[in-house]
């Protein structure tokens, strides 16, 4: 046997080197998006944050931190802040408890289980602003059946989107009207991974009451997808943002005024391009604390 | 001249070394087997022949033509998979065509819809089809050839996959355990007919295989592989017999060798209460292990060998022969023996008290605690020639 | 065993008063915005919750709709609009995710980083920038500035390399000896392998454009390329309350495709909405 000389290195291997040729072929593309509609936009929109540039407008200085200090002693801003997170506040537990709710009743049902699923799941599909459209309809407070009905059973008038202290409480409710079939297909995915043998095991215990087979067997196994529901949930309301464009613009008084209208409104209305980059880049750390929070939620689930 | 050549292959993954210096001649035709524990590194051997992955070091010869910068489509190997790897949204016609169409049509007559204008392409397919149909009737599948993999049995699958591997007449087939997802008995079969396949093609088989059954009965030689290194090459009755190191008489055999510990003595191996006249070339007082095949144990007594006192255990009955499990007293070390139902019915009558084992010295394998070989080297040489 | 038999039922009946009263609630608006819509002009006012329309104006309103409002104009925007973001995005996303999942090169693990960080990124962070770029370059209301931000999907391409991650690499080695180029294992061998893939995200990409607001919003000012949504709030602004028939007509015509969509392929849908929220 010959002695061997030659050592091939992995680059000159024929296999690797194809592959890498492919790789960069086929992931670049991708890559000069992310770079054009990702990263770079990123870059200025936190770039402009630092200036008082306004659309249109020839000459712009820095600024340095103005905006952001602006932004904290801005009244709207905080506001927005403010019912943001109160419209959260609401939406996340209601979407969530009656998601689950839902999801423990659904499931139990053999005939009945798909057309229950289809209707709930219905809101998650459709347009929301068309729907926001006939809920501002529903709840008109002259032409509107729900205040028609209130009034004949002695509620006497009221205007949920007129009123500022029913405002958001209203917007809240169109949100768990969309949120919590999404909420439920989420929930029922967790329910079918629990074990039959658990419940069987609890019956045998003598854990066969339908509160102590919640307590002991469904939350406790539901308990990772919970956090995960929550999670998503608050992503999703903390973007709130077609119901108010549609319905109240704010109104009244700002007392529905939420981040990404303002947002909208100070960016896209008064090009007011500055103060509004602080408050997108507001956005996004908010944004990331959150991906933070999940990704650890993930982690939690899969040491479960 | 030798078809298949690998020199110094090493290879590793991070940290882990998966190949060692792997060095291997396969003859033009031979059926040879890489057999060992899973992690040893057998299929990694595989891959590096094929081009699927690069070895750090070494070289691969197929043909006796360096392939190293070869892609694999173009080292003319064909593989067959573990899983079968079949292509699932195609027919078995298409997933046995697939090799041929993709040597013979060019870019343009490959292209998924104008690929049919093409004026070359219509002659092509249908000599393809004619050969599919050929590689099919020698297997049986020629009914199966408009079905889907999914619509087919785990057997049927087996098959399919070797057609893809034979229409292209390839220079070496590579087979990485491609029994192991069969239900036994169809495994059985199917040796019988990779083997019958191979004597048909006269082709180069490499096949990699846990199973040492597998490899004893298929193959005309086998590599046993152990932490990425060949621990000895030979024929499986070279394996078998003459095995160079502990662990691969441990691999090879069924029921698994008796391994018993001794001391060495100044004319042999004192193990338990007997003393094996063997020559051995470790200085006495030092520990060694005994191998004991079953069939190198006996009952009936012989003048001038050497005799174990055990107490029977529990008896394994395989109908035409039986696997007596016996105990040393002593240390409560198991030795099993091998014996012919009408030898066992014989002696049956003593075996509820401890008896005499008869050990046949001339098969007694030696090895040091580093599990090299011991007895002496004339006697290693000996029955590498008897089992040769 | 009759006391559990009773205890079954009582508890069967219970939890359907629960989930009837609940999918009344959802069902509400989608009722009341189809008995609205085939409702007589003279009655929106004085129906109050007296549910059923008198006499049946379903052909008037939903003509009035149709004419008084481009809705079929803004469909095909949404369609337009839809079906060139689905295209571009799989065009983009599925060579990339597989070059991810199966092929190895150096600079992979950091474009891999990229999509995690993108997928946290929602279309208002990069919104301020897109639109001066497209102002500055008199793109603004065409469907180019519509599609543009959403060419990019790092869900897409997050969501194929997973999908692909677990194709079974023997058979991309057998196809690699046969002699596959690389370009025609993702024609040949992945795309097809992954319809499933490619149909979850077609619902997901489709009803989020479909559905979305805010981009159309700030890019568009004019009729020619709105998309459903926001024709929805021109629409609604010209009916200054005047005839809900109508404006009620539009929003079932406007929300009917994807509806239509999701009762035919309900598995489909919910696979594919759902799918963020299960990766």
């Amino acid at each position: 046997m010959t002695t061997v000389t030659a050592r091939p290195t992995a680059s000159r291997h024929a296999q690797m080197r194809a592959e890498a040729v492919a790789g960069y072929a086929f992931a670049t593309p991708a890559l000069l998006l992310i770079i054009i509609l990702l990263i770079a936009p990123i870059i200025v929109v936190f770039l402009m944050s630092l200036t008082d540039y306004q659309l249109g407008a020839l000459d712009w200085s820095w600024v340095g931190l103005g905006n952001y200090s602006d932004m904290f002693a801005d009244r709207i801003f905080l506001r927005s802040l403010g019912n943001t997170f109160i419209y959260v506040a609401i939406v996340v537990p209601g979407s969530v408890i009656f998601g689950l709710i839902i999801a423990i009743l659904v499931q139990e049902r053999t005939k009945s289980k798909a057309i229950y699923q289809t209707i709930f799941f219905l809101p998650v599909t459709t347009t929301l602003i068309a729907m926001s459209v006939v809920w501002h309809f529903l709840l008109n407070p002259s032409l509107g059946p729900v205040t028609s009905l209130a009034r004949a059973l002695g509620f006497g008038e009221f205007d949920v989107f007129g009123d500022p202290g029913l405002v958001l409480a209203g917007l809240a409710v169109i949100g768990i009207w969309q949120l919590v079939g999404f909420n439920m297909i989420l929930f029922l995915a967790g329910l079918t991974a629990i074990p039959r043998d658990l419940y069987d095991a609890a019956d045998i215990d003598g854990a066969d009451g339908a509160w102590d087979r919640f307590a002991r067997v469904t939350w406790p196994m539901l308990g990772p997808t919970t956090l995960f529901v929550v999670v998503t949930t608050t992503i999703t309301a903390f973007r709130v943002f077609d119901t108010v464009a549609v319905i109240t613009r704010g109104n009244p008084m700002g007392r529905s005024d939420v981040l990404l209208y303002t947002l909208y409104k100070v960016g896209f209305q008064d090009f007011n391009i500055g103060p509004a980059a602080a408050m997108t880049i507001a956005f996004l750390v908010f944004v990331l604390v959150v991906a933070l929070v999940q990704a650890f939620v993930i982690d939690r689930r899969t040491h479960y | 001249m030798s078809n298949l050549e690998l020199s110094g292959i090493s290879k590793t993954f991070g940290a882990t070394r998966v190949l060692n210096d792997v060095s291997l001649s396969v003859r033009e035709g031979e059926f040879l087997t890489l057999v060992g524990a899973s992690g040893c590194g057998k299929s990694t051997v595989l891959r590096v022949i094929a081009g699927l992955e690069p070895q750090d070091a070494g070289t691969v010869q197929i043909g006796g033509r360096r392939v190293d910068h070869l892609r694999p489509k173009q080292r003319n190997v064909a593989m067959v998979f573990q899983s079968y790897a079949l292509y699932p949204h195609m027919s078995v016609a298409e997933n046995m065509a697939m090799p041929l169409v993709m040597q013979r049509l060019n870019l343009a007559e490959r292209l998924p819809l104008l690929g049919r204008l093409m004026p070359r392409r219509g002659r092509l397919m249908t000599e393809i089809a004619a050969e599919v149909d050929t590689v099919a009737r020698q297997l049986q599948i020629e009914t199966l050839l408009a079905r889907k993999p999914a619509q087919l049995s785990g057997g049927q699958r087996q098959r399919v996959a070797l057609g893809r591997s034979m229409v292209r007449h390839p220079d070496v087939f590579l087979m990485d355990e491609p029994l192991s997802n069969l239900d036994a008995k169809l495994r059985v079969h199917m040796r019988t007919e990779l083997t019958e396949l191979h004597r048909r093609l006269g082709v180069t088989f490499i096949y990699v295989t846990h199973d040492q059954v597998e490899a004893m009965t298929m193959s005309d030689r086998v590599a046993l592989m152990d932490e990425g290194r060949i621990v000895q090459l030979g024929t499986p009755a070279e394996l078998y017999h003459n095995p160079s190191d502990l662990r691969v008489a441990r691999f090879i055999g069924s029921p698994q060798i008796n391994i018993l510990s001794g001391t060495t003595a100044g004319e042999g191996v004192a193990v338990a209460d007997a003393m094996l006249q063997i020559p051995v070339t470790v200085p006495r007082g030092h520990v060694v292990s005994v191998g004991l095949r079953a069939e190198a144990l006996s009952l009936d007594a012989v003048v001038g060998r050497a005799k174990i006192t055990a107490k029977l255990g529990h008896v394994e009955n395989l109908g035409a022969e039986v696997f007596l499990h016996f105990v040393l007293p002593d240390t409560g070390a198991p030795l099993v023996l091998r014996a012919t139902l009408d030898a066992y019915e014989a002696h049956r009558g003593k075996l509820d008290r401890p008896v005499a084992i008869t050990v046949d010295t001339s098969r007694a394998l030696v090895f040091d605690v580093e599990g090299h070989r011991v007895d002496g080297p004339a006697r290693v040489a000996m029955r590498a020639m008897a089992s040769a | 065993m009759a006391h559990i038999r009773k205890d079954r039922l009582i508890g069967s009946i219970t939890a359907h008063l629960f989930l009837i009263l609940c999918a009344a609630f959802i069902l509400l608006p989608f009722v009341w915005m189809l008995l609205t819509s085939i409702r007589p002009a003279s009655e929106v006012f004085t129906a109050g919750f007296n549910p059923i329309p008198s006499s049946f104006a379903g052909v008037t309103n939903y003509s009035e709709a149709l004419t008084k409002s481009p809705l079929l104009q803004y469909m095909w925007n949404g369609v337009v609009v839809c079906a060139g973001i689905l295209v571009v995005q799989l065009l983009f996303a599925i060579p990339a995710g597989y070059a991810l999942a199966k092929l190895s090169f150096r600079a992979q693990p950091l474009i891999f980083a990229l999509v995690l960080f993108g997928l946290t990124v929602p279309v208002q962070v990069t919104a301020l920038p897109i639109y001066i770029a497209l102002a500055n370059l008199n793109l603004l209301n065409t469907y180019f500035a519509i599609m543009l931000p959403f060419f990019l999907s790092v869900f897409g391409i997050f969501l194929f390399r997973q999908f692909f991650k677990s194709f079974p690499q023997e058979i991309i080695h057998a196809a690699r000896l046969d002699g596959f180029t690389e370009l025609e294992i993702i024609l040949r061998i992945i795309t097809p392998s992954a319809v499933p893939a490619i149909a979850a995200f077609a619902v997901f990409s489709v009803t989020s454009h479909w559905n979305d607001l805010y981009w159309p919003l700030i890019v568009t000012t004019s009729a020619d390329h709105a998309t459903p949504p926001l024709g929805m709030m021109i629409f609604r602004d010209q009916e200054t309350g005047s005839n809900y028939g109508a404006l009620m007509a539009g929003a079932a015509i406007i929300t009917a495709p994807l509806i239509i969509a999701f009762l035919i392929a309900q598995r489909q849908f919910v696979r594919g909405i759902t799918m963020t929220g299960v990766k």
